[in-house]
């Protein structure tokens, strides 16, 4: 794919990567470790995002299915995580 | 027709660009875990919601792929509330620290403070927070101050030490009257009698317990310009409160 739909999809992506780079901020500063599964699962989100952007842009849902994935993994993982932090981690 | 398609396509990814940004952000900016947490999960939500309509828009012809963004999308509004849940009660219970300008709390049991000068006047001011106590479930407290600067004022120091303990048993029995007025009702109050300043009393005594609540008599005075003094010092009262201790003030006629 070639033009202008092209050209704004590369400049979402890297926009949506931006988010990512905040979110990685916030993982690496805490302060506690719910602030860091909750960036995490923030990623996710952004990764299902991209993923979607990028089916868009080269013309092929398949990757949809990646998407879907990633956004289940994201969900059991921040359930798992809280579950985790309420057994008694040192939050 | 395509070009109709791309420009919703690229309409709806910007809407849920802008969301999926804004959300980053307050993940990053704002001051403690439970705002963050709101920040992400709803902007976040609406975000992903606008690409994943992009993609709908712009896959239309395929109706499987329909299937599966609506799938992904209801995915993201059923799972998101439930996530975001478990996180923060769990955060909650492991003592993650609030921003301290949070106002509204709703898992703290209340803290009532009621001050009572004792006698059939407040009687009606007892009832009230007795009332509070029970449909909160919070922990209620009655307060007594006696005052200083009136023992030391009327008398000399040989008597002012036994006056200020007749005082103190005077206060004693009003605290208990109100306790056995709780108790009446089914709940359970406890007590407290303190020398001093009575206002500064109050303010401090409800700093040292932490206080959600204060229940204030409403004063009633036969005369008209006692009454406007009265009530203009029980609306500082109730201010120094809310400022100095962040508790709710309620006001018992």
């Amino acid at each position: 794919m070639t033009g202008p739909l092209a050209v704004f999809l590369d400049s979402a992506m890297f926009l949506l990567g931006l988010a990512v780079v905040l979110c990685v901020i916030r993982l690496m500063r805490g302060p506690s470790i719910a602030d860091r599964a909750m960036a995490l699962d923030q990623i996710s989100v952004q990764a299902v995002g991209i993923v979607t952007l990028h089916s868009i842009r080269v013309n092929d849902a398949i990757y949809l299915d990646a998407a879907l994935v990633v956004a289940l993994i994201g969900f059991l993982s921040v359930l798992a995580f809280a579950r985790y932090i309420e057994r008694g981690a040192k939050a | 027709m395509r070009l109709a398609l791309d420009i919703l396509t690229v309409s709806l990814a910007s809407a849920g660009l802008f969301f999926m940004l804004v959300a980053a952000i307050g993940v990053l900016r704002m001051p403690d875990l439970f705002t963050r947490m709101h920040a992400a999960t709803k902007a976040s939500t609406l975000g992903i919601s606008g690409i994943l309509l992009a993609a709908l828009v712009y896959f239309q012809a395929t109706g499987a792929v329909t299937t599966k963004v609506a799938l992904i999308i209801l995915f993201f509004f059923l799972t998101a509330p439930v996530g975001a849940h478990a996180l923060g009660r769990a955060a909650y219970l492991c003592g993650v620290q609030l921003w301290p300008e949070t106002h509204r709390f709703d898992l703290t049991r209340a803290r009532i403070v009621c001050p009572t000068r004792g006698g059939p006047p407040s009687q009606a001011l007892h009832e009230k927070a007795i009332e509070l106590a029970r449909e909160s479930r919070g922990e209620l407290t009655f307060l007594h101050v006696v005052k200083r600067d009136l023992i030391e004022g009327a008398v000399g120091p040989g008597e002012a030490m036994r006056l200020l303990n007749e005082m103190r048993a005077l206060g004693q029995s009003i605290i208990a009257s109100a306790q056995a007025q709780a108790n009446a009702r089914g709940v359970t109050a406890r007590g407290e009698v303190r020398v001093g300043e009575v206002d500064t009393e109050i303010v401090r005594f409800a700093q040292e317990m932490g206080a959600t609540i204060v229940v204030l008599g409403y004063p009633e005075k036969a005369n008209a310009s006692e009454q406007q003094v009265s009530e203009e010092h029980v609306w500082a009262l109730a201010e120094a409160l809310q400022d100095k201790v962040g508790a709710q003030v309620v006001m018992a006629r």
